[in-house]
């Protein structure tokens, strides 16, 4: 899986190159997460704009991701597309994470 | 893969596939492409295949215990009512020979303590009806029915 890192305004931003989080993946991108993570900054965003599927495994994937973050360390969430949005209204995950319409809106609200 | 447009206009696909994720996956990105192919009309936020990978997974992983080398037959017929799914597997019964209710996950905790799973039987409740599990003879059967308008317009 593809996931690259790039800084916009001081923010880290994750980007998924990938159109699916699902159970065949989500091992793996717990494992790329993992290291994405480690630079220990306390703000990410994950901008998942290309991905259009995900599956419980793919939701859990990224709920085990943001319990990487150190204590007071935030990983928000970008770029929903509209089944993605479903899966986390529909568990009730969008109270927990802070969700941004895009990465960009969501560095520009921290400038 | 087989793939028959009915003359009512139904859109019927069969598939069979191995007890692996990868092959679940593969399967759901292969019925894509024959809808779009179709050009069948579906909703953006359609839950049939929500549905059916949580279905799939599930039987991957409990049924045959995440062993590869099981068959998992899948039938869908999409239709202007609704999406029918039949599912059949020859692992393990469902334990109690029931589907799991499927309640919804507890958020009201410490963030080390959030759920990383145990979200599938609830998605699978919350968007289908007609659910109906049968232990067969030699096998799972497992059916079930998402409703075409089971995404109201936001």
């Amino acid at each position: 899986m593809e996931i690259n890192t790039q800084q916009t305004n001081g923010v880290d931003i994750i980007m998924i190159d990938a159109t699916r989080i699902d159970a065949a993946v989500a091992i793996q991108f717990k494992d790329r997460m993992r290291e994405v993570l480690s630079s220990d900054k306390p703000r990410f965003i994950l901008d998942l704009q290309k991905v259009d599927f995900i599956d419980s495994s793919g939701l859990g994937a990224i709920v085990a991701a943001m319990k990487l973050m150190p204590k007071g360390g935030k990983l928000e969430l970008a770029g929903l597309t509209p089944a993605v949005d479903k899966v986390f209204r529909m568990t009730r995950m969008d109270s927990i994470f802070a969700i941004h319409p895009s990465a960009e809106a969501a560095t520009a609200a921290s400038a | 893969m087989q793939a028959e447009r009915l003359d009512d206009g139904d859109f019927v696909i069969s598939c069979e596939m191995d007890s692996t994720p990868d092959d679940v996956s593969t399967t759901l990105t292969g019925i894509n492409a024959l809808l779009r192919e179709e050009e069948y009309p579906l909703s953006p936020v359609s839950s049939w295949e929500l549905v059916v990978a949580e279905v799939l997974n599930n039987i991957v992983e409990h049924a045959y215990q995440d062993q590869a080398g099981g068959l998992i037959l899948l039938n869908l017929k999409f239709s202007t009512h609704g999406i029918k799914a039949q599912f059949t597997d020859y692992g393990l019964p469902m334990p109690g020979g029931t589907p799991p209710d499927g309640v919804p996950a507890n958020l009201d905790v410490e963030r080390d303590d959030l759920p990383e799973g145990g979200f599938g039987w609830f998605l699978i409740h919350s968007m289908t009806e007609d659910l109906v599990y049968r232990k067969a003879e030699d096998g799972n059967l497992l059916t079930l029915t998402v409703p075409m308008d089971d995404d109201p317009p936001a």
